[in-house]
């Protein structure tokens, strides 16, 4: 076990390689560069090249190519993600600042994907074909189809038409400086993120579950004389959840990428938007940087959930 | 359960061969029975076939032209009218006036018509086919592109495989819409083909890490040996004898993800970065979301049209799958 | 995303009506609506004609002491020896009360390249700093061009090459770090120009000073402490409205040297002021805020506390709306302005609507050195293209045509009733296109094959249909086929090969005007010597007009030179730099706040925001209305 460890650690080394030079080759394949986006994209009439190339030159970008990315590589070795060329911070303080707000809006969001998605496919799994279940899956269906952001247009309007409560957007509240406002804020992105989330979660929940139910120690159970919840509870949820483990390092890519689109739309300055806005801005230490560390964050957690498989299910073994 | 024949030497189960051929009428028969017993299937399958009809005969269904703003005559016109006269009665300075926000009760127009005058149930038209086009050409994409790499890559194992699933696991391990959106701001404001061929790109990850799965699943197969046994080469055993016994896999995954990416496309275009020289449907919901509340029918008519398709692919695609293969539901 | 470069909607920190009540200016730039009615010759009938097109309609008219409304008798225009005004204004202004925090995207952008306005190449940072900062001579009315004194309160000029500026003694930078709050002298206006004029830094480099042109050759002499002579290397007509353009605003020399190396990296500590409000915080992805000044020289500005300009809110246009219509920001513009005009229609009560026009005219600018060589296809271009049709389609209506001189101008452009007669600007379709094909046959247009009017990706974020409407519009009115329409980049495509002659021909926002008087930019654009000539015009006849017209003080006199400059400019399809139109925004603003607007709101008429930036005027019109029925606690207890 021991071996298969260490194996995959160095592997995952070799995978985190892969996407810094990806996102290397990416950010220096785009079309205009941080100097020209900066300082020159309104139009005065008046002849900018010397602006623009003197801009260059003062944030390093003429140094070619190739030097760019050994040294990009070297500061990625000593653990530097890279200073923003706009605020001049390093890109773990930018970091820093964003990642509580966006891990804020993200359990929430996880937690009520889950306590949508758990309750719902248990049940639509128990009733399997009845009216119940039909419905709780076109229903889930439907959360699945539409966008994200659609739902949350729509909530929000509902909430500011009817006056039901107060959307702070510009105060930037957390739970732990102002939490009802907080809830406010984020009610409706959370609930727009979980109905998407959930339902894809309700899904593979419930076709497990029918699976592991058809299973011959269920058999076993119940002709032992168990109930039939205790059989759904202890037997049956606990093997189907093996393959939602495997979304939960989905879900949490999702998290950790941060919800780009929610946040945008509620002006919650998260991981997501942070990206989005320095990929716009042609900012591109920080955005490297950041991938990177979301980038980290997957690998060890799908390495995580695949020795929690092999703790939970003994007939799993890596060599 | 498969209703075919297995030739008794497969030891493993749910494999099929496909030498036996069928009648038409058993088909339709099959497919009778599929439907009645997997409901929600069938819708999925009717909503795709109404959308695939859209899409085929947009040019003939759309009524107008979906770039044309209409406009009226303006008996109003005053060239020379100040700024105030100008905010109470916006047609004004001109000669003649857009039909605006245009809503679909009482109106010329189906479904309403847009900021610009334009005809919604047109644009719509328009948008089916680009959203069949999108969602089954990036599917097409990443699936062909995911079941090559992914076979040989299966088969082959070794330092192949090892390298290739890094490179996979790379491309999975950037976060949600980002890879997508650094692809497409790279391209400068793609048209729709090139967003097709990024979409797919994205997708590629996931078939392949499906198709490998499922080839050495089958790899380990008994009549594969026997193969080899018999001095087959690789190319042959891959497209004989391997990938017939994938291809379920491939559809399902081909099937389900096509609701994905136009999901992905709406997404983009939510974000400012969709194709730049057609209209969407994600076009069409982000342009009418400013005046959601005051002139809904753009932004609901094509978030429904949105909804309706993916749920659509998705329900066909479940059914697919749920046929195919039991064993592959959940993974 | 909504962003217009140089400006879009503007800020309307809001003003109140009263604009020269109490403002005097001795000598210098005289009032000269108010001379053109003193001398009788405007009838007020043409009076108000001549200048409703500008939309300053209603604010001419309280200058000269008339009724708002054009029905009311006619009340002979008053005036005051010394060149003062009573501004009659119709609605009596709310009383003003002090404090509150105002909150509101008064920016049309938070991109700021330098903390340095000597350096910055984007305009944003000449709009924050005319908030911290002063000039030497202001606007009173930017739209108008009515100057008054800042840091100089009195000035002389006998031949518009010699200036004496009596600077003021009670001006003081902020009481912080860096400046500790000392006198302002001189010697600091001598260090802003002459920094400028030698565009160098401490360690001797020398990158782009954007406005080093402007002062070339000046001499600077300070007699005393308090005396400021310039002696201009020619006589400049316009030295004083350059002078009061937003971007002339006057820095600290301690702050600008110690953060010099540093330009980048946005500080509030880089830009201490003189001005009413200092910068409390102004760092990259955080809320910009200012914060009165107690230290200011105008005693009774500004009203407010403080304005606080939400980062990023700007951003999503669904997240500006949920904060306006929750009273978390105090003012707020839809990109679509049916929308804007819904929520103030559904809040009458509570809302006022604000019409600006905006500074950021629009241009199709041919490429004469290629395919458009022969004048003919240039006046057949001017023809073609319908202005109209694309106000309606992109602006929905709101917008007005702008010849070689913007209506915004409205001192200087040629008057409504008259453009309408010019080809280009002609109501009848017809004979416009008419006449545009029998130009284009005659001068070999359909011998040029395929013609590409391309259109920058800035534009075509907020209007992404242009290229199939442009295309369409010049294939129908010259009835061909040639025309195609493809898009590209300022950077790239158009600016770097403007001086070379190897610009595409392309359609989109040109600069923004930021001046009432239009003589220098004229001059620049279509002088022989203009240092923006593009086009490379020559035209001797032209030459002596834009010449005499910059040097003369005597307003009524250039008027006439422009005037006469525009009639051949119009007559030669304005030589391919073919001005279009500029268009108006409608944004909406709480009645809990007084807003920095040129003219309030009356009955059934919305208010007028100043069509120019005038920023600097918002910590003496900017005020909240504790009486009106919308001002909550919510708004009543923010902090920053």
């Amino acid at each position: 076990m021991t071996n298969y460890i260490i194996r995959r650690l160095l592997l995952n080394l070799l995978v985190l390689w892969f996407v810094a030079s990806l996102v290397f080759i990416g950010t220096h394949a785009l079309p205009s560069d941080f100097a020209q986006k900066r300082v020159a994209s309104t139009f005065t009439g008046q002849d900018q090249t010397e602006a623009i190339a003197s801009a260059r030159r003062e944030l390093g970008l003429d140094k070619p190519l190739a030097r760019q990315y050994v040294e990009f590589m070297g500061e990625l070795a000593r653990g530097d993600l890279g200073t923003s060329l706009e605020t001049q911070e390093s890109t773990w303080a930018e970091l820093g600042r964003r990642v509580p707000t966006t891990l804020e809006l993200g359990s929430i969001i996880v937690f009520v994907t889950f306590a949508l998605s758990i309750p719902i496919g248990v049940i639509s799994a128990a009733k399997q074909n009845t009216w119940i279940d039909l419905s709780l899956r076109a229903v889930s269906i439907l959360g699945v189809a539409m966008p994200v952001f659609f739902v949350a247009i729509l909530l929000s309007l509902l909430v500011v038409r009817f006056s039901l409560f107060e959307i702070d957007v510009v105060g930037h509240p957390h739970l732990w400086t102002d939490p009802e406002a907080a809830v406010k804020l984020y009610v409706i992105p959370a609930i727009a993120g979980g109905i998407s989330g959930g339902a894809g979660i309700m899904r593979i929940l419930r076709s497990q579950m029918l699976e592991v139910m058809r299973q011959d120690y269920i058999r076993t159970a119940r002709a032992k004389g168990l109930h039939d919840s205790r059989i759904w509870v202890r037997h049956a949820l606990k093997n189907a959840m093996l393959p939602v483990l495997t979304v939960m390092g989905l879900t949490i890519s999702g998290i950790v990428g941060g919800q780009i689109i929610l946040e945008t739309m509620f002006n919650i300055d998260g991981v997501g938007r942070f990206l989005f806005s320095r990929l716009n801005a042609r900012d591109f230490p920080p955005f490297q940087g950041t991938v990177l560390v979301t980038a980290f964050i997957i690998v060890t957690v799908n390495l995580a959930v695949d020795l929690t498989y092999a703790w939970i299910d003994p007939r799993i073994r890596y060599t | 359960m498969t209703q075919t024949q297995q030739p008794a030497a497969l030891p493993a189960a749910g494999y099929t061969d496909f030498r036996r051929r069928r009648s038409v009428g058993s088909t339709l028969r099959r497919a009778g029975a599929l439907a009645r017993r997997n409901k929600l299937g069938a819708v999925g399958v009717i909503l795709v076939l109404l959308i695939l009809f859209v899409a085929i005969f947009s040019p003939l269904i759309k009524r107008y032209d979906d770039t044309e703003s209409f406009q009226t005559a303006n008996p109003d016109f005053n060239p020379t009218a100040n700024p105030f006269e100008i905010a109470a009665n916006p047609g004004l300075a001109s000669p003649y006036i857009l039909d605006r926000w245009e809503s679909p009760l009482g109106s010329d127009h189906w479904l309403g018509t847009d900021q610009f005058g334009r005809d919604i149930y047109s644009r719509i038209v328009v948008g089916a086919r680009l959203a069949v086009l999108i969602g089954v050409g990036a599917s097409l994409i990443a699936v062909i592109s995911g079941s090559i790499v992914g076979l040989v890559s299966g088969y082959f194992g070794g330092k192949i495989d090892l390298v290739i699933q890094r490179f996979v696991d790379a491309i999975q391990a950037f976060p949600g819409l980002v890879l997508l959106m650094l692809i497409v701001s790279i391209m400068d404001r793609p048209s729709l083909t090139l967003m097709i061929v990024a979409l797919g790109f994205l997708g590629f990850a996931t078939s392949v890490r499906i198709v490998r799965s499922s080839v050495l699943g089958v790899s380990q197969a008994a009549f594969v040996e026997a193969a080899r046994s018999y001095g087959a080469t690789d190319i042959r055993i891959m497209l004989q004898h391997v990938l017939p016994n994938i291809l379920a896999p491939i559809l399902v995954v081909f099937s389900i993800s096509i609701g994905a990416y136009i999901l992905a496309e709406a997404s983009l275009s939510f974000l400012g970065l969709g194709p730049a020289d057609k209209t969407t449907w994600g076009k069409m919901v982000n342009a009418g979301r400013v005046a959601l509340d005051l002139h809904p029918w753009e932004s609901v008519i094509s978030g429904a049209a949105i909804t309706l398709a993916v749920l659509g692919f998705n329900l066909a695609g479940d059914a697919i799958r749920d046929e195919l293969d039991p064993r592959l539901r959940g993974r | 995303m909504q962003r217009t470069p140089g400006g879009g909607p503007r800020g309307h920190a809001n003003a109140r009506a009263d604009l020269l009540q109490g403002e005097t200016h001795q000598m210098g730039q005289s009032d000269y609506w108010l001379r053109k009615a003193q001398t009788g010759r405007v009838t007020r009938r043409r009076f108000v004609g001549g200048i409703t097109a500008a939309g300053a309609g209603a604010a001419s008219l309280s200058l000269v002491g008339c009724g708002d409304d054009d029905d009311d008798d006619a009340a002979e225009p008053t005036s005051a020896p010394g060149g003062t005004t009573t501004a009659a204004s119709p609605t009596t202004a709310p009383a003003v009360v002090d404090g509150g925090v105002y909150t509101g995207v008064w920016l049309g952008g938070t991109q700021f390249d330098s903390v340095d306005p000597h350096r910055g190449q984007r305009d944003e940072v000449g709009w924050l700093s005319s908030y911290v900062l002063n000039k030497i001579v202001r606007f009173s009315n930017p739209d108008t061009g009515d100057l008054e004194g800042d840091l100089a309160e009195k000035w002389e000029t006998a031949d518009s090459q010699t200036f004496t500026f009596a600077v003021r003694k009670d001006v003081k930078w902020q009481n912080t770090p860096i400046t500790n709050g000392r006198q302002l002298t001189a010697q600091d206006l001598k260090w802003h120009i002459e920094r400028q004029a030698a565009g160098k830094l401490l360690d001797g480099s020398a990158p782009s000073f954007r406005f080093k042109s402007d002062w070339t050759g000046v001499k600077v002499e300070t007699p005393d402490d308090y005396t400021l002579k310039l002696t201009l290397p020619a006589p400049n007509g316009s030295f004083l409205t350059r002078l009061s353009a937003f971007f002339a605003n006057v820095p600290n020399r301690e702050a600008t040297e110690k953060f010099e190396g540093a330009h980048g990296t946005l500080t509030e500590e880089a830009m201490p002021g003189t001005n009413a409000f200092t910068l409390k915080q102004w760092r990259t992805g955080k809320d910009i805020i200012l914060q009165k000044n107690p230290g200011h020289f105008r005693k009774d500005q500004p009203h407010i506390d403080g304005m606080v300009n939400p980062w990023g809110l700007f951003e999503d246009p669904n997240a500006y709306r949920l904060a306006f219509e929750q009273k978390q920001v105090d003012a707020w513009s839809s990109p679509d302005p049916s929308v804007t005009k819904s929520v103030i229609d559904a809040n009458k009560d509570n809302m006022t609507e604000s019409l600006t026009g905006v500074a950021n005219t629009v241009l199709l600018h041919l490429n004469v050195h290629k395919q458009f060589k022969d004048p003919r296809l240039v006046k057949a271009m001017n023809m073609a293209v319908d202005r109209r049709q694309l106000i309606q389609a992109f602006h929905q209506g709101l917008g007005q045509v702008s010849g070689p001189v913007t209506w915004l101008q409205e001192g200087f452009a040629v008057k409504p009733e008259d453009l309408i007669k010019r080809p280009g600007f002609r109501t009848d379709r017809a004979i416009e296109m008419k006449e545009a094909r029998e130009l284009w046959a005659a001068g070999g247009g359909p011998a040029l094959g395929d013609i590409d009017i391309r259109i920058p990706d800035t534009w075509l974020g907020p209007y992404p249909d242009t290229n199939q409407v442009v295309k369409k519009m010049f294939n129908d009115a010259l009835g061909v086929s040639q025309f195609t329409s493809t898009k590209c980049t300022y950077n790239e495509d158009i600016i770097p090969n403007l001086a070379k002659g190897e610009y595409p021909n392309w359609m989109a926002w040109t600069n923004s005007v930021n001046s009432p008087d239009p003589r220098i930019d004229l001059y620049t654009s279509f002088h022989s010597k203009g240092s923006q000539n593009w086009s490379r015009v020559n035209n001797p006849e032209l030459d002596t007009l834009l010449e005499n017209a910059r040097v003369t003080s005597d307003l009524a006199k250039a008027r006439e030179l422009v005037l006469k400059a525009q009639d051949i400019l119009l007559e030669n399809g304005m030589y391919g730099a073919i001005n279009l139109y500029n268009y108006i925004s409608r944004s909406a603003f709480w009645n809990y706040v007084n807003a920095n607007v040129k003219v309030q709101a009356s009955a059934g008429k919305p208010a007028a925001g100043y069509n120019l930036f005038a920023g600097h005027l918002a910590a003496k019109n900017l005020s909240f209305n504790p009486k009106s029925p919308a001002y909550t606690d919510s708004v009543k207890n923010r902090k920053f």
